[in-house]
């Protein structure tokens, strides 16, 4: 126990100004939406994927390597996991949790546009991203469902469409392209749709077709409004292509 | 020499976790994550990347969890070391590249949701005016509503240097605040 008594919140104060009380409020339910949530898990992967972690060629993936991070993971996704379910109260449960978030059992979103089934258990290591996939065994606990599988082959291949896509763009603008199209193709509803589209939007202004790329552009603001790629995509019509009438 | 922690850390731990695991933990940490990004003065544009860094940076050192505070706790410190340097990155392409942030694109019904949050805009104002230690104190009290313990912990300062630290952010934001109440600039 602490000597130290935690004082009173401002949001709990009367005498705290009342537009400092909803600025606080406000500010304790203003957390990345759905989306950039599913953006953010689709780039971690991939980082950790491309070989930001230097994976090992060999062993290192079972159980026992794994040792405690493999529980340190577990108790971040805690036990709700196991329900799998829809996380329904996205812009409540945040500031209410207590510290120790693996014994809360908060149902966890799992609503993506790649991920439509019920989540399996935790440890499914069925299909790595690919600069791991070779290099991972599956263990023989491994509860993997074709669902599962699915949705990480599935994740797996956008990134390394979208990920040797970005690599042309400098050189070679119409591979960038190509590759760009054949993911929306593939997967048009794909998580790194909105990466795609970003690709794209380069790509054709690399290639000079400003007009095709400004139109693109416009699509995006209307598709994605409030994007963070906005700047980017803004940064990239706006020095490649004619200025807008 | 490194700790057993660091060993696991750079080796091991990556690709200890299965995509469907990360992704979870991402979800599940996500929308916490990036508030506390928000307001310890990661810039909106840079705040997907700034996420993504810490998640990554929590699973590579996923071995340096010994379990002596809670995960919360952990994933606190390491959004306040990411903000840090974000900020200061992004304050030096300011100084280097612009004259000033890059205003952002208003759209009609953006205008009316921004009249409707003045006290976070005046918030984020004042916040703007800690130093970071001070801030970073005053988000995790007054907005995640953390208690001081773990905040000295997440922080790695000793508790009353954390309580200094939470009085005097609050009389800087109540002065901006009532400040701006009479008339003053926020």
């Amino acid at each position: 126990m602490s000597e130290f008594q935690d004082p009173p919140r401002l949001f709990d104060l009367p005498d705290t100004p009342e537009v400092l009380k909803s600025g606080l409020l406000e500010a304790s339910h203003d957390g990345l939406g759905e989306r950039a949530v599913d953006r953010v898990a689709a780039g971690v992967l991939l980082d950790l994927g491309a070989g930001g972690g230097s994976p090992p060629a060999t062993g290192g993936a079972g159980p026992s390597s794994a040792g405690f991070g493999a529980k340190v993971i577990a108790g971040l996704v805690g036990v709700g996991i196991l329900a799998g379910g829809v996380w329904l109260a996205t812009r409540s449960e945040e500031p209410q949790l207590e510290a120790n978030v693996p014994s809360i059992p908060v149902p966890v979103e799992v609503v993506s546009q790649v991920v439509t089934a019920p989540l399996p258990t935790v440890n499914t290591p069925s299909v790595e991203t690919p600069a791991v996939q070779s290099a991972v065994p599956k263990p023989a606990s491994a509860k993997s469902t074709p669902a599962a599988s699915a949705t990480t082959s599935t994740l797996a291949e956008e990134h390394r469409l979208l990920r040797a896509a970005r690599a042309a763009l400098a050189t070679e603008p119409a591979r960038a392209l190509a590759l760009a199209r054949e993911h929306e193709r593939r997967f048009p509803r794909g998580v790194l749709a909105q990466e795609r589209e970003v690709i794209t939007i380069q790509a054709l202004a690399a290639m000079g077709e400003g007009d095709a790329a400004r139109k693109k552009a416009e699509g995006f603001d209307e598709k994605y409004p409030g994007s963070p790629h906005r700047n980017r995509v803004d940064e990239v019509t706006d020095k490649k292509s004619s200025p807008v009438p | 020499m490194p700790s057993p922690f660091e060993s696991l850390a750079t080796t091991r731990q990556a690709d200890g976790a299965s995509p469907e695991a990360v992704r979870e933990v991402v979800v599940r940490h996500g929308a916490f994550v990036g508030r506390s990004l928000r307001y310890l003065g990661v810039p909106e544009a840079d705040l997907e990347d700034a996420a993504q860094e810490v998640f990554v940076v929590v699973f590579k050192r996923l071995g340096s969890f010994e379990g002596r505070s809670s995960l919360r706790t952990w994933l606190y410190g390491v959004c306040v070391r990411v903000a840090s340097a974000r900020r200061r990155r992004a304050s030096v392409r300011r100084e280097s590249v612009m004259p000033e942030p890059p205003e952002q694109a208003t759209e009609p019904a953006q205008e009316q949701h921004l009249a409707q949050s003045e006290g976070k805009r005046r918030l984020l104002a004042a916040l703007e005016q800690l130093d970071e230690d001070k801030r970073a104190v005053f988000v995790l009290y007054e907005i995640e509503r953390q208690s001081m313990k773990d905040i000295a912990e997440a922080l790695g300062c000793p508790l009353q240097t954390a309580y200094y630290r939470l009085h005097a952010a609050r009389k800087a934001v109540l002065e901006v605040f009532e400040g701006s109440q009479t008339g003053g600039k926020p």
